[in-house]
């Protein structure tokens, strides 16, 4: 198994009403699975966050893993103890 | 003509001589609007080495093709001069109503030269131009001084732009203010101050004509419906004050002058935090459906708005936490019409010389960190220079310079013009973005943190794919500033410039191609660097303060992260590259040329060579001179 921390920022938060949740998913896991997993725990960000197909980001967000590195495609792996930070893809301002 | 009017109108407040000139659509299609025409018009009518605060130099509005029509995002202007704080290129942008009543006046742009004898303000009204009396509106902040013109010009309704006691006192980083909203960066309400000019007051009844209404209509149904769609969420729901939390938790928002990036009081000051302690409503700008805007409630009352950089500026920058401290911060700046990314760059420096003892004056000196009354106390010296204020004022590089001491290591700017809240040493591309710009420290002209931002490349480390990069946003940027286009609608384009070239082939009936429109953006691009360089400029000016090429980032998640001279260096010279310039950032001559005439300037860059040629003779002449 795969655990892991997702932590909300922005829209996504306030929608969710809380900053962090934290999942376990299936051993190999990749960004599909921790939307599919995120979309059950939070179902109200399915549509506004998640798409409603709970495989991808809707247009206008984005995660980076720990911080450091932007997750570019559903297919990127989610590692052991990973906290994803799910933000808001521009940052103008 | 449509799109646009093809005439500006030139005023000398010292005279009262107002002068109507056309503008062929040649140079129009050179340049667009915006910021471009601005650049052009700057180019033309400021005076090669002219102090910015001369009667000379002028002050120019302008307008752009898509203000007037149904497109969302569109009432905007742009403030174009030479700035009293870099002496290189001011650009602002400012929107809502006045930008409407500017293009309704019949013209493209106002060109503002002159020195009124005392306080005045400017009344311009369908084809008639009056300079009026303002010493009564001496010292009003510019929401009073909207009031009062409005209530004077009564029953003829008017729209007004006008600056505040810092402007009037010639705080190099005043804004000009209309609507509660400022062309902010680079002084350009100095400019204003120097010119004696209160205020700008319009009122026009033209309508824009576009060429072709049917398919305006139809691609601002689809913008506005973009507009409204999860890609703006941020901005409808949190507004710019959304970076602020997560700035921190990725390791880029700059705090206590660049020391750290990363604040421990920076939930409190998040958009979230704000959200849920502070809120008031939801505001926008005329024409605008994404309404960005966010206004806060302080314990006392006051409702005032926050943007992400303020709160940077003037919380995280100056080591303040409190939200209150910040809301009456942020509502001093804009009843004196200070810029607060400046303010609080220039308060920071301040607080780090006078922490080292160097600071004359040290009681009106905010003493620390942190120390959110000293911070409300030195926005009142600034806009007053008063005190220790008058040194301040100068922003924090003519600061430093006169205190010496090597006090310059805390003076957080790049050309004069103070540090945005982004940085540059965990976001690389953005560092790139920072040092060459030709505003300066600016953090709009390029958005070059949108590639640190995309995954696309790797933040933290520099190389020299980022001149290109770098280079392509600029080119970017320049059109929509020139179009001129919300920067917030920027990502409901699937294709920008062939989305751009079809909306400004309908509106001005044009045949556009895309590349056209890019390669519009380049030239300019190109015309600010040539202004600049007309004006003094050096490779020695694309460059960033030492800290951050010195200090390595400690704590968060960029903990060590540094940016070294060499890597600066090499992405600068990537830039260059891909920008076509020498290995010293110079123009070749064959471009300037071409750029030139196709802005229409040729004549005043001749003119700036001529002076050149003329100077080098004389640097020559003296060298041999001396040599003797």
């Amino acid at each position: 198994m795969t655990p892991c921390t997702v932590e909300l920022y922005g829209v996504a938060r306030m929608i969710a009403r809380t900053p962090e949740v934290g999942l376990v998913l299936p051993p190999a896991a990749d960004f599909a699975d921790l939307f599919a997993a995120l979309a059950e725990r939070l179902p109200a960000l399915v549509g506004r966050v998640i798409t409603a197909d709970a495989g991808s980001l809707v247009p206008g967000y984005a995660c980076s893993i720990n911080g450091l590195e932007f997750v570019r495609t559903a297919s990127a792996p989610v590692h052991d103890g990973d906290r994803i930070v799910l933000l808001s893809a521009d940052a103008g301002g | 003509m449509h799109g646009f009017w093809g005439r500006i109108l030139h005023v000398d407040v010292g005279s009262g001589r107002a002068e109507w000139r056309a503008l062929p659509e040649e140079r129009l299609r050179g340049c667009l609007g915006g910021i471009g025409l601005g650049t052009s018009l700057l180019y033309e009518y400021a005076p090669a080495g002219v102090d910015p605060f001369a009667a000379a130099n002028p002050l120019i509005f302008v307008s752009a093709p898509l203000v007037g029509t149904p497109l969302t995002t569109t009432a905007k202007f742009a403030v174009v001069t030479k700035s009293p704080l870099t002496g290189f290129i001011a650009d602002s942008l400012s929107s809502s109503h006045f930008a409407l009543e500017l293009k309704r006046l019949g013209i493209d742009a106002l060109v503002v030269t002159g020195r009124a004898p005392s306080l005045a303000y400017l009344w311009i009204h369908d084809g008639e131009v009056e300079i009026r009396a303002a010493g009564e509106l001496a010292g009003k902040t510019p929401h009073e001084t909207e009031a009062v013109i409005c209530a004077q010009v009564a029953p003829v309704p008017a729209w007004v732009a006008s600056i505040g006691a810092a402007g009037e006192h010639l705080v190099r980083f005043a804004t000009i203010s209309n609507e509660g909203r400022h062309a902010g960066r680079g002084g350009a309400g100095a400019v204003m101050g120097a010119k004696h000019l209160k205020a700008i007051a319009l009122s026009g009844s033209h309508e824009t004509a576009v060429a072709r209404p049917g398919e305006v209509n139809k691609i601002a149904d689809r913008l506005r419906r973009r507009s409204v769609s999860s890609i703006t969420d941020k901005y409808r729901h949190l507004g710019t004050v959304g970076n602020t939390a997560v700035f921190n938790r990725l390791g880029v928002l700059p705090a206590k002058n660049f020391q750290r990036a990363t604040f421990d009081g920076a939930e409190a000051l998040s958009g979230e935090g704000l959200a849920g302690s502070h809120f008031s409503r939801r505001h926008g700008c005329a024409s605008c459906t994404i309404r960005c805007e966010r206004l806060f409630r302080s314990l006392d009352g006051h409702e005032q708005r926050l943007e992400y950089e303020t709160v940077f500026a003037l919380g995280p920058m100056c080591g303040v936490s409190d939200p209150e401290m910040v809301l009456e911060a942020a509502r001093l700046c804009d009843r004196y019409g200070l810029d607060t990314i400046s303010t609080g760059g220039t308060l920071a420096w301040a607080i780090e010389t006078s922490a080292a003892g160097l600071l004359p004056h040290e009681s009106d000196a905010p003493p620390a960190f942190g120390d959110g009354a000293g911070l409300l106390a030195g926005i009142e010296a600034i806009a007053m220079r008063r005190g220790i204020g008058a040194l301040l004022a100068e922003g924090s590089r003519r600061a430093a310079s006169a205190v010496g001491g090597g006090t310059g290591r805390w003076a957080m700017h790049v050309k004069g013009l103070e540090m945005p809240g982004y940085d540059p040493r965990s976001l690389k591309t953005m560092a790139l973005g920072l040092a060459v710009s030709p505003r300066g420290a600016c953090h709009n002209r390029s958005s070059a943190y949108e590639a640190d931002f995309s995954g696309a490349v790797d933040r933290l480390k520099a190389d020299a794919a980022r001149g290109a990069l770098v280079a392509a946003a600029e080119n970017f940027a320049a059109v929509l500033d020139s179009l001129i286009v919300c920067k917030f609608l920027r990502k409901c384009f699937d294709d920008f410039y062939a989305e751009s070239a079809e909306l400004l082939g309908a509106v001005t009936g044009w045949a556009l191609s895309a590349e056209e429109l890019e390669l519009t953006g380049a030239r300019i691009h190109t015309l600010k660097k040539l202004f600049n360089v007309r004006e003094g400029w050096s490779a020695a000016d694309d460059w960033l303060p030492e800290r951050v090429l010195s200090e390595p980032l400690s704590g968060g998640v960029a903990d060590g992260v540094a940016l070294s001279a060499d890597e600066l260096r090499e992405m600068i010279g990537s830039y260059y590259a891909a920008r076509q310039w020498d290995a010293e950032g110079r123009v070749p001559a064959q471009v300037s040329a071409a750029c030139a005439d196709a802005c229409g300037v040729t004549s005043a860059l001749r003119r700036a060579a001529g002076s050149d040629r003329a100077t080098a003779r004389e640097g020559s002449a003296g060298s041999h001179q001396s040599s003797r």
